[in-house]
């Protein structure tokens, strides 16, 4: 299991983590799962995750200020980071700093392939 | 040697002189009140020519009577002025206080002064004269006049009949209101003129004697009753009628007892009866809706207010200002009412207010909305996926009609949030250099297998001269075709969709969606822009949305500085027409 590239998924809805997570776990990554900001910070002070899975509307730290720490840090200068939102309007910062957007309502499909995707890009 | 006549009229005349005297000092008291100058003017000469006239009669001496006589014009030249003035104060008009107009109208009276004093050099004003002989009265008496005398009496009675005419026209206007006024100002007006008639025929009580000073003296207590009693002046030269009648908004001046003096024409369509004559009433038989206002309007003598009115059964919006009027105590003051309508701005504020609340509803719905709908849409495609073990075929036909249903509404969650983004102003383009050729081909191929599925024929015509690439936002013309085609494919039964794209100068592109479908009738080709503007109200609940579509397409294709026109004949189809520029240069803000 340890060959597997790790995907950090933050997201706070109980039911979208559930369908992001497996639709990640499919696309052939581990998962992490955590729901807050403050969690998620905590989290990438730890792990070295290959993908982020991040939503911009989140309890604590905003997603924002999260991709803002990931992109601050050089240990996760390789992570990759997919941002899942809910918002149409995107700011130049998110344009530049995040890898893919993906706007809410989305499926599972659209997720899993995108994640299929991304993990191609990593093994390359 | 006086005998009893000559003691009653010199009586008579002292006793004019005396009261001229109190009526100067009374008026003295309101020094401000508007015509107060001029009618101390009037009354002066009138005591004046009292006074001499007295003196004149009571005067031994015929020498001394000639020099009393002669006196007596330092008042006869000034009233005519004094009336003038007066009349002119009285009706608000303003154009004779300026003091050079006064000091012209005085150089007649002045050299009639002059003339009178030095009338033995030269008789132009006496031309033959003499002493009483015979009557009770010893006074002068002219036989024949003189050419400065005709002139002067000709002056003054010009000046005299210009003010009478003119305090006559003003008064009666208000008649109904002052009543007893009215009277005594008539009275007034009438005295002089008759005095001064049976005088010059010949027709007096006491032979030889002149009755105007009296009746002049008679008319001033008059005059000055109707100051006092009625408040003449604090309610008379109010404001310009002319003024009131020249202003836009509806105005009506009322006074201290709430009877209107003054109506415009634009408070008068606020009465009850429009056509009725309201002066003189009182204002809530004229304007019923006044008890409707609040109280503090009643009872203010300045305000400034907003309030709302139902007239007619429909709701209008008022500001009154309410101006004081006059300089008299607080209980005799008029007021100057100025209604405006407002009711077009409020109705405008109001409609604002409400597309605001209908936008930020639709943002915020739109966006709620997102998290259930990726949850369903998620879940289906994840059973779809067979995460929660193999489906029979029915079950799949079932978890592929919620995708599909999840999907629809998604469109409609992402029109709404277009619709409210557009409609607050932060949509902003995001202009890129992009491949035109590769865009319609993505389009095409997502179209393929709809029109297919239909049994429709899709075709793409690129002419020759269309750029390669152009300078654009790929994702807002990808929608705006996306709409246009999709629209075409829905309301297209058989036949096909031509989409034509040329380029008739190199600065514009135009794109040409035709299709042989129901097409769209005239009279609702203007509306299918409107946003909520359902094109085919018999289109099938799934493919119905909010009407939303075309309405987005047109605000979209304005921002991107281009046009769009439909052509549409019904049961032959329609051909949407957009022109585009082929370079956009700068990020444009909505």
């Amino acid at each position: 299991m340890s060959e597997l590239p790790l995907a950090l998924i933050i997201e706070d809805d109980e039911v979208i983590t559930e369908i992001f997570s497996i639709a990640v776990k499919e696309a052939g990554f581990e998962v992490i799962v955590v729901r807050d900001g403050i969690q998620a910070l905590k989290t990438l002070g730890a792990e070295t995750p290959d993908l982020v899975l991040l939503d911009l509307h989140l309890p604590g730290v905003p997603g924002i200020n999260v991709l803002r720490e990931i992109r601050k840090d050089p240990r996760l200068a390789h992570t990759r980071v997919l941002i899942v939102s809910a918002d149409t309007t995107q700011s130049e910062f998110m344009r530049i700093h995040a890898d893919r957007i993906l706007i809410k309502p989305i499926g599972f499909y659209a997720v899993y392939e995108t994640a299929l995707q991304m993990r191609e890009e990593i093994s390359r | 040697m006086l005998n009893w006549q000559t003691g009653l009229i010199v009586s008579f005349l002292l006793i004019s002189a005396t009261v001229s005297v109190l009526l100067i000092l009374l008026v003295a008291r309101g020094k401000n009140v508007p015509g107060a100058a001029p009618f101390r003017l009037l009354v002066a000469g009138i005591g004046i020519w009292a006074l001499f006239y007295a003196f004149e009669v009571a005067s031994p001496e015929p020498a001394s009577k000639v020099l009393w006589a002669e006196l007596q014009y330092i008042g006869i030249s000034v009233i005519p002025v004094g009336w003038f003035l007066f009349a002119q104060s009285y009706s608000g008009n303003t154009a004779w206080t300026d003091w050079r107009r006064f000091l012209a109208l005085l150089i007649v009276p002045a050299i009639t002064v002059l003339v009178a004093l030095t009338n033995s050099a030269h008789g132009l004003l006496w031309a033959e004269y003499h002493l009483a002989a015979e009557g009770p009265l010893n006074v002068l008496l002219v036989v024949r006049y003189g050419v400065w005398w005709w002139f002067y009496f000709v002056y003054s009675y010009v000046l005299l009949l210009a003010g009478t005419i003119q305090i006559f026209q003003s008064m009666r206007k208000q008649a109904s209101a002052f009543r007893g006024q009215f009277g005594l100002i008539l009275a007034s007006l009438a005295l002089p003129w008759f005095a001064n008639f049976s005088y010059l025929s010949g027709f007096t009580p006491v032979p030889h004697f002149d009755l105007s000073p009296i009746a002049f003296t008679l008319s001033a207590i008059f005059l000055g009753v109707a100051i006092f009693r009625f408040q003449l002046f604090d309610l008379v030269p109010l404001v310009n009628p002319t003024a009131i009648r020249r202003l836009g908004a509806a105005a009506f001046v009322v006074d201290a007892k709430n009877r209107i003096i003054e109506v415009n024409d634009s408070a008068a369509v606020l009465m009850d009866d429009p056509k009725s004559n309201p002066e003189g009433k009182v204002i809530e038989t004229v304007f019923s809706w006044w008890n409707d206002l609040p109280l503090k309007i009643h009872a203010s003598s300045e305000t400034n207010q907003d309030v709302s009115l139902v007239l007619n059964g429909l709701r209008r919006y008022f500001n009154i200002q309410i101006t004081p009027v006059g300089d008299g105590g607080a209980d005799s003051l008029a007021r100057l009412m100025i209604l405006r309508d407002i009711t077009g701005d409020r109705l405008a504020d109001e409609a604002l207010a409400l597309a605001q609340i209908k936008t930020e509803f639709l943002a915020k719905v739109g966006h709620e909305l997102r998290s259930p709908l990726t949850s369903i849409l998620g879940i289906a495609e994840m059973l779809d996926y067979g995460v929660y073990g193999p489906l029979s075929e029915d079950q799949t036909k079932a978890v592929q009609l919620i995708s599909d249903s999840t999907q629809h509404m998604t469109r409609i969650v992402n029109d709404l949030l277009q619709q409210s983004r557009l409609e607050r102003g932060t949509f902003t383009l995001d202009i890129t250099e992009f491949s035109l050729r590769d865009l319609l081909n993505r389009i095409i191929g997502y179209f393929k297998p709809m029109a297919k599925t239909k049994g429709l024929g899709l075709t793409l015509d690129v002419e020759a001269g269309v750029p390669e690439t152009i300078r654009s936002d790929s994702l807002r013309l990808y929608q705006i075709l996306v709409n246009l085609i999709d629209n075409a494919i829905k309301y297209t039964i058989e036949g096909e969709i031509r989409i034509r794209v040329s380029s008739s100068n190199e600065k514009h592109l135009t794109f040409q969606i035709a299709d042989t479908g129901v097409g769209i009738p005239k009279d609702v080709q203007r509306l299918i822009f409107n946003p909520f503007q359902q094109v085919n109200p018999s289109a099938s609940q799934r493919e119905s949305g909010f009407g939303l579509g075309l309405s987005i397409v047109k605000q979209l294709v304005g921002l991107m500085e281009g046009t769009i026109e439909i052509e549409s004949e019904v049961g032959k189809g329609s051909q949407f027409t957009v022109t585009l520029p082929t370079a956009l240069e700068v990020e444009r803000q909505r």
